[in-house]
């Protein structure tokens, strides 16, 4: 077999992912295989400890809580190496001699925090809490208390070369890292908290297979939960994101959640740390289901067997961060018996319309919470957070989505009327192609940022999908459509730019230098616009989605100006008028009459611009006035009132140009004027043009006997007859009125009925096929 | 307004008809013509009588007139149905063509083909690789159908 | 009153004046008169149309100072024309149309054919076989024809069709003629011999050579849907007919003598009597020995080949000689030798040889 360069590079492709892909566990050299027995190691000695541990002992080989608040205290560099000589391992206080924390934050945790003490189980608590609550959080200290040293054991460091095959043995401490004081640092006094509560009810049970395996037994009264907590300044400035592990007693409502990495395995503390504030007794079977729920979990989901080295990776990056222990007290939803609970869980789990009146479910809402730093000493506070049940935020969201969905069809109805309104060529010609792109690119956007959400919420994807879908339709057929439309029957116009309409420069200059003439070519104009716009909306799109990320004060400067900017899309109407100088309501009906009404029609439909307004407005008014939206979009009525009249008042312009005249605001000698078809003919174009050879002597005089009086005329290519002109020179043709002849750039005389019906189709010199410009 | 033209275009085609063309209405309804066009004597459709059908739209001559060959022809831009595929008869209509400008089109259409912009692709590809194929093809068609 | 009239030829343009009742023959001979163009040869149009011979210039609305085209048309056709060359001149009728008449019926022979049903028949005869346009629009003409029944495919594929009932069931559906022999028909068609005679080519060939000289002179194609308006047919003429009958007879006889026992199978094929052809001779000859202008129904050739002239009327399809066979022989018998009288008599006695009788004793035929 021969083997060109191509094959070879793929064989070596193939081979190279061959062997670089990682088997079930991400080993790929012999260091690493070294570090994860360790770690496998570490974590078996741990649990053995774990499981010989009881109710009255104090921890003893566990990474992290080696030492207790108190030996801190005593002596700020305590070697933590177990075993510790003057520490009594078979004794058990919630005290800070015992605990992690100082006395200060324990009595603040019992007293304030898990107050529910809800032995006589009068409080319920609702049993799934998945959820996003929002909040505020509160710093309570910074360097108040001292930290806690947590010795990091050294295999966990990745290897310098690949020579290496054992891992370094020992252990070393996080603070004697350069940066460990900026890192570990909450540096505002207040803020805003998001805390998302996700069950887990399942875990794999090994790393191949993809089924996942109950195991909780106490599951009525015990969850698992995975809690991820960001908290932020106001501005965003600064971001702290914990991912944790945490116990929801529902008996009582407390959540206990504590990060884990390298320098504490937190998970084999939660039975001591969940008996916090109870006494003895309660504080005995507590610790006896918890550690029941560790050991099933541990055994479950073979935690030693099935770790990978991501996870040893993601140990190890944790470890440089703060680590939290989190207490939250949870409200009850005392007006619900378990019965209801329980009917209301399956309806959100299984809509199927059980009598669960779901609009009506109260929020998941922490009342209180202390979240306390052992290693870096910080504690803060947070109230009164909340949010909806994860389904039924979807719910919402569903709703809000088909909302939109019957805005994008109100609007395709609109713009549809629209087009059918503006259907000749010289009516497209009024159009501001600038406006309908703001239009276009907003929709674009919309398209494109629900096409995105599509592919990260599964949940929504129908809706979303749907949303996009009519969004891009609209968009990208008929706004696009159009755009090429208007775009097709400007391209060979002058530039009059507003400054010149505001300047009044003579518009004579600009005759001189001539443009080439474009005959319009639908295909290439699409071809370009089509591109521009996908060009234009990727753009737009990077921008919008990069901003999230901005500090809050620019973002929201941002945000204000572009709903702003994109809210102006009227402005470029008013200046095409202006330019086109569309003639008042009255002039119109005026000069229309039967043959050639089509001429003098308004642009715009009212219908169009008042609707498209609402349509447009209407969504941001409900983000920015009603405060639970789904996005929880700050409320800010002041910017919702200034939109709105700045769009009143680009409608009122619109108006007064409608009834006015477009060019009521400038003084009537500034405007360059278009072309006129109502001219006086001359003489020697007459002849030029051959239709008479002599217009005097063979006199092509009027048919008619009635009108004895001579007149000059040539054939109407149009309809084959003949079209009386006004020739200057000649005095007897100065009774025929100039405007039932139309006289084309390229001097072809036409009458004006025809013409206008023509050019109603086509803006095409019939004789020569110059494109014209509309009337 | 079109049929006024239409008779115009009329007085003008009895009156001087083009070389090789000619047309008149079908019946009474001034909308509904018949042409017959002879083949051009330079193609392989000389001798050859073709006979087209015209309707005209209420909005001529704003609209194109629709102009089919009822007999058959072979030929890269009409079909079998006698449909002709000519810019003219389209989106390159123009008021001020006439009927008769119109018939001498499909006349030059006859002596030079377009088989850039075919109806009939089998034909146009004939007509490019193997011209003398063609020629002969037409010719007989044009003793079959068109003598 | 006469008028003047251009006639433009090419580049040529003359002046002819003519009567407004003048007809069009007259303004020909005029035109020979100065062009020196033979009037067979001459082809008027105007306002689109071809002028015909009979109609007159008024009829045509043609005024004064209006113009005429004249085309020369010296491929005019002759139906006195040798067999060979009628071949490329004129389009298929009757055999072509019968066994593609399946493309527009009901049930259609040819969809099945690119069914599963005859799936296992590779190379399914492509379209060009029809024509350079797939055929769609016109039958193929007898060339194509041929060369289709001479392709070892086709003729398999005939051999299917035969024998399958459903499609002998269409085929007579679609026939009238064939309808109107009932049960007979059925068993001529599934015959191996018929169907050894529809693969054989050189059959078909000479049978479609003789459909061609019996259809040759009417130049139009029923079953063409492109029919050219100018044409006029006016020269189809009966007695034509009648010779080209004569000059093939050979042609039938060889055909007739080849297969003795079922006579003509094509001509069964499209008329109900068993042997048309050996009928027709005989009436030939004996009319020929009579030396009487044999009193040849036109009509029995167009029911005979076209097939769907007289469709709806099956029984006044047959012939005199045919339908009144038995009653003929009495009459001549009792001494009436008159044919056409006898017919005559015959149709109006509703085929009762007394009520003939009267009839021709009162001689008020």
């Amino acid at each position: 077999m021969e083997i060109d360069g191509n094959t070879l590079i793929f064989i070596i492709l193939i081979l190279f992912l061959f062997f670089s892909s990682p088997g079930g566990n991400g080993v790929t050299s012999q260091y690493e295989f070294n570090q994860i027995s360790l770690f496998s190691q570490q974590l078996s000695t741990e649990y053995s400890s774990f499981k010989n541990q009881t109710y009255d002992s104090n921890f003893r080989n566990i990474t992290g809580f080696k030492l207790s608040y108190k030996d801190i205290v005593n002596d700020p560099m305590v070697n933590a190496t177990y075993p510790i000589d003057s520490k009594n391992y078979d004794q058990w206080y919630n005290n800070e001699s015992y605990l992690l924390m100082p006395d200060e934050i324990i009595n603040t945790i019992s007293d304030s925090i898990w107050n529910y003490a809800n032995d006589d189980e009068t409080n319920i608590f609702p049993p799934i809490i998945t959820s996003t609550l929002l909040g505020t959080i509160n710093l309570k200290s910074n360097n108040k208390y001292e930290k806690i040293r947590m010795p990091i054991s050294n295999f966990y460091e990745p290897s310098r070369d690949f020579s290496e095959s054992v891992p370094p043995l020992g252990e070393s401490y996080m603070d004697d890292w350069d940066d460990f004081n900026e890192v570990h640092n909450v540096s505002f006094p207040h803020g805003d908290i998001k805390i998302q509560f996700t069950h887990i009810d399942k875990v794999y049970t090994n790393l191949v297979s993809k089924k996942k395996k109950y195991f909780n037994s106490q599951d009525d009264d015990w969850k698992l939960l995975n809690v991820k907590i960001d908290f932020t300044d106001k501005n965003e400035k600064e971001k702290h994101t914990v991912n944790t592990f945490g116990i929801y007693d529902i008996r009582s409502g407390r959540i206990l959640a504590m990060s884990e990495s390298a320098k504490f395995h937190s998970l084999f503390s939660f039975p001591h740390y969940l008996g916090i504030g109870r006494n003895k007794s309660s504080q005995k079977e507590i610790y006896e289901r918890a550690k029941k729920l560790i050991t099933e979990y541990w055994e479950t989901s073979n935690y030693v067997d099935t770790l990978t080295m991501g996870y040893l990776d993601t140990f190890y990056r944790d470890s440089e961060k703060c680590e939290f222990m989190m207490f939250f007290q949870l409200k009850p939803w005392n007006q619900y018996s378990k019965d209801q609970l329980k009917l209301i869980d399956d309806e959100l789990k299984w809509p199927l319309g059980r009598p669960a009146n779901l609009s009506h479910v109260p929020d998941v809402e922490v009342t209180s919470g202390l979240i306390y730093s052992p290693d870096c000493g910080i504690s803060l506070s947070t109230k009164n957070t909340k949010g909806e049940r994860y389904e039924l935020k979807i719910r919402s969201i569903r709703f809000h989505l088909l909302c939109g969905i019957i805005l994008f069809v109100a609007q395709i109805y609109l713009l549809l009327r629209q087009m059918q309104h503006t259907n000749t060529p010289s009516s497209v010609n009024k159009i501001s192609f600038y406006s309908f792109c703001m239009i276009n690119l907003v929709d674009g956007c919309l398209a494109t940022l629900y096409f995105m959400s599509a592919t990260l919420l599964p949940e929504l994807y129908l809706p979303l999908i749907l949303s996009a879908f009519s969004s891009f339709i609209l968009a990208s057929i008929f706004e696009t459509r159009y755009l090429i439309c208007v775009y097709a029957s400007q391209v060979n116009e002058r530039n009059v730019g507003i400054m010149t309409l505001l300047r009044g420069s003579n518009p004579e200059g600009d005759v001189n230098n001539e443009r080439p003439v474009v005959i319009p070519d639908e295909a290439s104009i699409s071809s370009s616009l089509y591109g521009r716009f996908a060009f234009t909306l990727i753009l737009f799109t990077f921008l919008i989605l990069n901003s999230m990320s901005w500090p809050r004060n620019i973002r929201i400067i941002f945000e204000y100006s572009l709903i702003f900017i994109l809210n102006s899309y009227w402005w470029p109407q008013i200046f095409r008028n202006a330019i086109k100088g569309i003639p008042s309501r009255r002039e119109r009906e005026r000069i229309s009459n039967p043959t050639n009404r089509r001429q003098y029609k308004a642009p715009l439909l009212w219908k169009f611009i008042i609707g498209t307004t609402i349509i447009r407005t209407f969504p941001i008014v409900y983000f920015f006035t009603y405060s639970s939206n789904i996005f929880r979009h700050h409320k800010d009525i002041r910017f919702v009132v200034i939109l709105s009249l700045w769009l009143l008042f680009q409608i009122a312009v619109l108006y007064s140009q409608d009834i006015l005249g477009a060019r009521w605001f400038l003084s009537q000698h500034t405007i360059p004027e278009g072309y006129s078809y109502f001219k006086p003919v001359s003489l020697v174009l007459l002849k030029e043009h051959g239709n008479i050879s002599d217009p005097t002597a063979s006199g092509a005089t009027s048919t008619t006997s009635d009108h004895p009086v001579a007149t000059t005329s040539v054939d109407c290519a149009i309809c084959m007859s003949e079209v009386s002109v006004y020739v200057e020179e000649l005095h007897e043709t100065h009774n025929v009125d100039i405007h039932d002849y139309m006289v084309t750039p390229c001097n072809h005389i036409f009458h004006t009925a025809c013409l206008e019906n023509w050019m109603s189709y086509k803006l095409q010199c019939p004789v020569c096929r110059t494109p014209l410009p509309p009337s | 307004m079109s049929s006024k033209r239409i008779s115009k275009e009329l007085r003008d085609i009895e009156r001087d008809p083009p070389t090789s063309c000619s047309a008149g209405p079908v019946g009474d309804d001034l909308y509904h013509w018949q042409a017959s066009i002879m083949g051009p004597p330079d193609s392989p459709y000389a001798g050859g009588v073709f006979f087209l059908s015209i309707h005209f739209p209420t909005d001529y001559p704003f609209k194109p007139p629709k102009i089919a060959f009822t007999t058959k022809i072979y030929h890269p831009n009409i079909n079998a149905n006698g449909n002709i595929c000519l810019d003219i008869l389209k989106d390159q209509w123009s008021p001020a063509l006439t009927l008769s400008k119109v018939l001498l089109s499909i006349c030059s259409l006859l002596t030079d083909a377009n088989p850039d912009d075919p109806l009939v692709p089998e034909i146009a590809h004939i007509y490019k690789t193997d011209r003398p194929k063609y020629e002969a093809t037409a010719r007989e068609w044009t003793k079959k159908y068109a003598v | 009153m006469s008028i003047t009239i251009h006639i433009k030829c090419g580049q040529d343009n003359w002046e002819v004046s003519v009567e407004p009742t003048d007809t069009i023959e007259q303004l020909k001979k005029t035109i020979k008169e100065i062009t020196e163009i033979p009037e067979d040869s001459q082809r008027l149009i105007y306002s689109g149309k071809i002028l015909k011979d009979p109609e007159t210039v008024e009829s045509y609305k043609i005024q004064d100072g209006h113009s005429i085209h004249l085309v020369k048309s010296g491929l005019r056709k002759n139906n006195n024309n040798s067999q060979t060359s009628s071949n490329t001149g004129t389009p298929a009728a009757a055999v072509p149309s019968n066994i593609a008449a399946g493309q527009t019926g009901g049930f259609n022979p040819l969809n099945d054919l690119t069914s599963a049903r005859y799936a296992g028949y590779l190379n399914m005869p492509s379209a060009d076989m029809f024509g350079p346009d797939g055929g769609m629009n016109n039958v193929p003409n007898q060339d194509d024809m041929i060369r289709m029944m001479e392709n070892p495919m086709v003729q398999s594929q005939m051999n299917e069709m035969l024998s399958n009932p459903q499609m002998i069931d269409f085929m007579i559906q679609s026939n009238p003629q064939l309808q109107a022999m009932g049960p007979q028909a059925r068993q001529m068609l599934q015959s191996p011999m018929f169907r050894q005679m529809l693969t054989n080519p050189e059959m078909m060939r000479q049978s479609m050579q003789f459909a061609n000289m019996m259809n040759g002179g009417q130049g139009q194609d029923p079953a063409n849907s492109f029919p050219a308006p100018g044409e006029t047919g006016e020269d189809v003429a009966t007695e034509n007919t009648t010779q080209n009958i004569n000059t093939t007879n050979a042609a039938t006889a060889t055909t007739t003598t080849s297969t003795p026992a079922a006579g003509n199978p094509f001509a069964a094929l499209f008329n109900p009597t068993m042997n048309p052809f050996a009928n027709a001779q005989q009436q030939q000859q004996g009319n020929n020995g009579n030396n009487t202008t044999p009193a040849f129904d036109p009509s029995l050739f167009a029911s005979m080949f076209g097939g769907n002239t007289q469709a709806s009327q099956p029984e006044d399809n047959r012939p005199p000689e045919e339908r009144y066979e038995t009653q003929l022989r009495q009459l001549n018998d009792m001494g009436f030798f008159d044919f056409d009288k006898n017919v005559a008599a015959l149709r109006r006695s509703g085929g009762s040889v007394q009520g003939a009788l009267d009839a021709l004793l009162n001689g008020s035929v």
